[in-house]
């Protein structure tokens, strides 16, 4: 019973502590997903809007290539403003133009078609004068996309700076709360651990105190532990011992009573009959010198022989003293007293360890 | 006991499992794609397709893209497109092999069949069993210009080396007596038969000359412009497959049954509609005969088209006509 109460015990504490562990491995993930995205997502958009700014510039110097008649082809021209495309769909696809930079991606798309057609324009045309003003057109339109990049760039830029100090915010409320939980995980832990202790401490302080008396012959004295477990059984079982050594004892002083009833009863009739004859000589010695010590001694003696018996009708506990060496009796003085006195030590008090000892004394 | 065991070592796997799956969370260096991009198909030579501009570059080229990923998977090999700025170009592409064949206009056709001995094999037939076309002399309908007689003096916008952009308005003036007149009409050469009529549209070119399909669908898309027509050539085939010299017997046929099928399958009418086209027919040199008319017809002339060499010739076994 014992064991599954701090099996539960401490088992509910690891569980506890694996879970605020889990959960705190799960929320630093959380930030670190936060942080990469924030670091990619800023990279990126600035990374994205800088390949743009380069696209144009390469379709730029494409231009100039078949301008110069050094490129007769207009793949490569083509392939790159499919790219710029492709590019400007992507960048569409990002989150912070999406929620800052719409209005500024809306004029990009609005003035790509124009680039692209007067690129395509200017691509194909041999007319000087014609080519002359879709240079300049184009020339306006390429100006205006790098605005709009620029601008784009910088709203990156921006929006990754606010996410890093949302994410900066968010760290620190998951230090805050890591920190509380742990701390309160390991109040508990402590508190769990003392409850732990007193469960086994307790009842082990109060077996011993219980074992202390009785060693000092308390065996009246019993042990109350309610906790339905192993101590509970061990402070039954102790307390059975105490009952039945308390039966014991009972039964030792009855006996003293019985004899002393017995010894009581022999002795006063002998005592009597002596008591009698002692009056008698007293009478007939008629003041004799010589005779009055010896009666005076007898009545002495029958007195004590008395009060010893009736010392026995009055014994509450059994003492016992050393007689001779190896050879104990009974201390009738302290037996007939109530019970222990304060700092008696349990040698001082010593139990019969077997009937002879008992009989020795009396 | 058992219990507590059971307790631990369920904790400590669940940690594993824990670090386990954070540990793999974590960007590895490891995700980078090492699969060879370049399937069997792409380390063939690729079939190397020609275009000249005559529309909007970019959007051509994603017609024409469309019919070229057809054609590869069909054929079984990548297709390129190769798109000259000039025609100089793409007949200078057939000469140096650079291209296999080319969709040429009708005009630099007959140069390619001419000067590089290439084959025509097929022309695209559009919605109505047209797969021909036309060049216009077209003006805004607000101009003055009524006739072509009016363009004295006057911009007009053209394609150099193409029939309807050049030799048509050319053989027009010059059979009018436009060009020989003191003051002929001032040519502006653009490079698509979109920018022709853009440029007439927006009133930087006072005339133009395109071809009549591209008009039509400029009028379809911009109903709000209005164009007056103020002249139309005899029709000639539309822009056509040609096939250099050198591999024509290799490509020609399996390109013929390939794309003379396209309209029997859904694939190939799905790419068909992204081309713009219904099918693809056969075509014949003799179909170019309006060509060489009006080249003929040019004489001297011929050079002020800004085509560099001769006017094309009708090939062997057909004689010229007198005069």
């Amino acid at each position: 019973m014992l064991r599954r109460k701090l099996l539960l015990m401490l088992g509910s504490l690891v569980a506890l502590l694996l879970a605020a562990a889990v959960c705190a491995l799960l929320l630093l993930q959380d930030v670190l997903e936060d942080l990469n995205h924030v670091s990619s997502a800023a990279l990126t958009g600035t990374t994205r809007t800088s390949v743009l700014g380069a696209t144009i510039t390469t379709i730029e110097a494409e231009l100039n290539e078949i301008h110069l008649e050094r490129e007769t082809h207009l793949d490569r021209l083509i392939d790159t403003v499919e790219t710029l495309n492709e590019q400007v769909r992507d960048l569409g696809q990002f989150f912070f133009i999406k929620e800052d930079g719409a209005s500024n991606y809306q004029r990009l798309l609005e003035f790509m078609p124009i680039f692209v057609r007067h690129v395509g324009d200017l691509a194909t045309t041999r007319d000087p004068e014609l080519a002359a003003a879709h240079a300049d057109l184009a020339l306006e339109a390429s100006v205006a996309l790098r605005k709009e990049i620029a601008a784009l760039g910088n709203i990156s830029q921006a929006h990754a700076e606010r996410e890093q100090q949302q994410v900066n915010v968010k760290f620190r409320w998951m230090v805050l709360g890591v920190a509380i939980v742990f701390l309160l995980v390991i109040n508990i832990s402590i508190m769990v651990l003392l409850r732990a202790a007193t469960m086994i401490l307790k009842p082990v302080d109060r077996l011993v105190e219980a074992s202390r008396r009785l060693a000092q012959e308390e065996f009246d004295y019993r042990v109350d532990v309610v906790q339905h477990d192993e101590f509970d059984e061990l402070a039954r079982a102790y307390n059975g011992l105490a009952e039945q050594l308390q039966l014991n004892e009972h039964r030792k002083i009855e006996t003293l009573h019985h004899v002393a009833r017995t010894l009581n009863h022999e002795l006063n009739n002998a005592a009597s009959i002596i008591e009698l004859q002692l009056k008698l000589l007293a009478r007939n010695s008629q003041g004799e010198q010589s005779m009055a010590k010896p009666l005076g001694q007898i009545h002495e003696t029958l007195k004590r022989m008395s009060d010893t018996v009736n010392a026995l009708k009055r014994i509450r506990r059994i003492v016992l003293t050393d007689y001779l060496e190896g050879v104990k009796m009974l201390d009738l003085k302290r037996s007939v007293e109530e019970g222990p006195r304060p700092g008696e030590s349990p040698s001082q008090t010593m139990v019969e360890k077997n009937p002879d000892d008992r009989t020795a004394g009396a | 006991m058992r219990i507590a065991w059971i307790i631990l070592t369920g904790a400590l796997v669940l940690l594993a499992i824990g670090v386990a799956i954070w540990l793999g969370r974590l960007p590895s260096a490891m995700d980078i794609d090492e699969a060879d991009p370049t399937s069997a198909a792409d380390r063939t030579p690729p079939l190397r397709i020609g275009l000249i501009p005559e529309r909007d570059i970019f959007e051509q080229r994603r017609r024409y893209r469309a019919l070229a990923d057809y054609l590869a998977a069909k054929l079984g090999r990548p297709v390129e497109l190769v798109s000259s700025n000039t025609y100089e170009g793409v007949l200078k592409d057939f000469a140096e092999a650079r291209v296999d064949a080319a969709f040429l206009g009708s005009l630099v056709a007959t140069l390619a069949m001419d000067r590089h001995d290439a084959q025509v094999l097929l022309k695209p037939e559009v919605e109505g069993g047209i797969a021909t076309y036309r060049g216009v002399i077209l003006v805004r309908a607000d101009s003055p210009i009524q006739s072509v007689d009016d363009l004295a003096g006057h911009s007009i916008a053209m394609v150099k080396a193409t029939t309807a952009g050049d030799l048509f308005p050319m053989f027009e003036m010059v059979r009018r007596g436009l060009a020989q007149s003191p003051q002929p009409p001032e040519i502006k050469w653009v490079g698509t038969h979109d920018a022709v009529i853009r440029e007439v549209a927006v009133g930087r070119a006072d005339a133009g000359s395109a071809k009549d399909l591209r008009l039509d669908a400029y009028e379809a898309a911009h109903p709000a412009v209005r164009i007056r027509r103020l002249a139309a050539s005899d029709p000639v085939p539309n822009n056509a497959l040609v096939i250099r010299a050198g591999v024509a017997d290799e490509i020609g046929p399996a390109l013929a049954r390939i794309m003379l099928a396209m309209d029997r399958e859904e694939t190939g009418r799905e790419t068909l509609a992204a081309f713009g086209a219904v099918r693809f027919v056969p075509c014949r040199p003799e179909e170019y005969e309006a060509v060489y008319e009006m080249a003929d017809s040019l004489g001297e002339q011929w050079a002020a088209l800004g085509v560099s060499g001769p006017p094309p010739k009708r090939r062997g076994g057909r004689p010229d006509p007198p005069g």
